[in-house]
């Protein structure tokens, strides 16, 4: 291909395509596995941030606060070397990353929650309370399926950083598709190809979902 | 229609519908209320009146506790309100409807959706009981041909109807208006101030926050002139909304009946 001195060469797909197939599966695993545990935590931490008693409402705040506001890269490797020296707690690398990254998207989440249930008239809920529906009604029945609304497009576009930010637990030893791309590229001295290789996954992954995520936002707007 | 008849809350033997004593109200360092006593018994349409700011949606809102009281004590229907508890409280909601200026009706569901959530979700009545109530309910306010419009493609006038509606389904005892007709044009306020007036004289009790002086005058067995967080002054309406005894209300009337300054 080159012309001037760099020759493309994909010889090594042949050899090592199921290797990166089983990162692939394992970076789609830390997707799930990170998406539903920092929704889980952000519709809890979303709703002690709109709540009105203090001991609530301070404490995920200050959670939500540390988790957004210091690199996540630092949490990852934090929660892999600190949690074992200072409480003794040793997970292995897999778990450890993927309660990085649902801690940290929780935090993000929990805003997104927050605001998108905030966003909405009081009178809503005054309406609900008044005919005699619980809290608990109130937000199933009246509240979430308006603020969801509100919520999907901003949750679409997380979950599309969720798949980029899970390379990022390569760096403490999970033999996903970012930290193999660097195996491989070591042994077969082809790091650019196998960079362009792996970026051609990411954006199989993240193409459907941001486009899906696209369409839902379109749908909402048209409801709403 | 037989599921929508109003029935008489309460009786000479139980004493008043809604009772409230020595009620106060602050926010911060603004005492809204400041010591309200107020009866209203079965069967009877009491208008709140006063100047924007003098308390009257804040008292309002107190009877079914959307707000909660700094001091006083509501009982409603023989039951307290302010020292209810949360599912109590949830209990002695279902039988007080409220509108509201603006009518918060739901947004996401159908007109007729709208009429049966309380009674599915609250008296869980089943899907067919609920159904032919809330048809009943929207006959009697005029719109069953709405049924399954969106409550944003109605007029201002037809969606106050609706939340009137939402309220009856519920077969309330007692029903509370927060300035039902502030956020509506004036040619669209008659349609609501008719339904009112048809409730009232089937016996409806009603607690009505309002600067409708006219409906005041025709509707009302009782005005309650609020201002500064006290009761000014109290009586039949017919009498004080022409003769006022205190001079506060009658700046007051001058102020809304002529426009004219204080």
């Amino acid at each position: 291909m080159g012309d001037d001195g760099y020759t493309f060469d994909f010889s090594w797909v042949a050899d090592t395509w199921p290797t990166f197939l089983d990162a692939a599966f394992l970076t789609l695993q830390v997707l799930i596995w990170s998406a539903v545990l920092s929704l889980a935590v952000g519709l809890v931490a979303g709703q002690m941030l709109s709540s009105k008693r203090v001991w609530l409402r301070i404490p995920a705040r200050i959670y939500v606060d540390f988790f957004r506001l210091t690199p996540i890269l630092l949490q990852i490797v934090a929660f892999f070397f600190l949690l074992p020296l200072m409480f003794g707690i040793s997970a292995p690398a897999f778990t450890s990353g993927v309660i990085a990254l649902s801690l940290n998207y929780g935090a993000f989440f929990a805003e997104i929650f927050r605001a998108g249930v905030q966003s909405l008239d009081k009178g809503q809920s005054e309406a609900a309370e008044s005919m005699g529906m619980s809290s608990m009604q109130t937000l199933r029945r009246i509240v979430y399926p308006q603020a969801v609304r509100r919520m999907l497009p901003p949750i679409g576009s997380m979950l599309v950083g969720l798949t980029k930010d899970t390379s990022l637990i390569s760096v403490i030893g999970v033999a996903e598709l970012f930290n193999t791309a660097q195996t491989v590229g070591a042994q077969t001295f082809r790091q650019i190809e196998v960079l362009l290789f792996i970026s051609v996954i990411y954006l199989a992954i993240n193409l459907p979902l941001a486009r899906y995520a696209e369409r839902l936002n379109r749908q909402v707007n048209v409801v709403v | 229609m037989t599921a929508l008849e109003t029935s008489p809350a309460g009786d000479a033997a139980t004493g008043p519908v809604i009772k409230v004593r020595d009620l106060h109200k602050r926010f911060g360092d603004n005492e809204v209320l400041r010591g309200i006593d107020l009866d209203v018994v079965a069967g009877e349409v009491v208008c709140i009146i006063g100047p924007s700011g003098s308390g009257k949606s804040t008292l309002l809102r107190c009877l079914n506790h959307l707000e909660t009281p700094s001091a006083g004590e509501v009982t409603v229907l023989g039951q307290s309100v302010t020292r209810a508890g949360r599912k109590d409280l949830a209990r002695i909601r279902r039988d007080i409807g409220m509108v509201f200026q603006q009518f918060n009706l739901f947004p996401h569901m159908s007109v007729l959706e709208n009429v049966m959530e309380g009674q599915r979700v609250v008296l869980r009545r089943s899907k067919d009981e609920s159904g032919r109530v809330a048809l009943a309910a929207l006959e009697k306010v005029g719109l069953k041909d709405k049924t399954h419009s969106r409550p944003r493609s109605l007029s201002g006038g037809q969606q106050q109807r609706v939340a009137i509606a939402r309220c009856l389904a519920m077969n309330p005892k007692v029903m509370l208006f927060d300035e039902p007709t502030s956020a509506l044009d004036p040619e669209l306020r008659g349609e609501v101030l008719d339904t009112m007036r048809a409730l009232a004289t089937e016996g409806m009790t009603m607690v009505v926050v309002t600067h409708e002086m006219g409906f005041a005058r025709r509707v009302a067995d009782r005005a309650v002139f609020i201002d500064g967080g006290v009761i000014v002054e109290e009586g039949d309406p017919r009498e004080i909304l022409t003769n006022p005894s205190t001079a506060r209300l009658h700046r007051f009337l001058n102020v809304v009946l002529w426009g004219e300054g204080t």
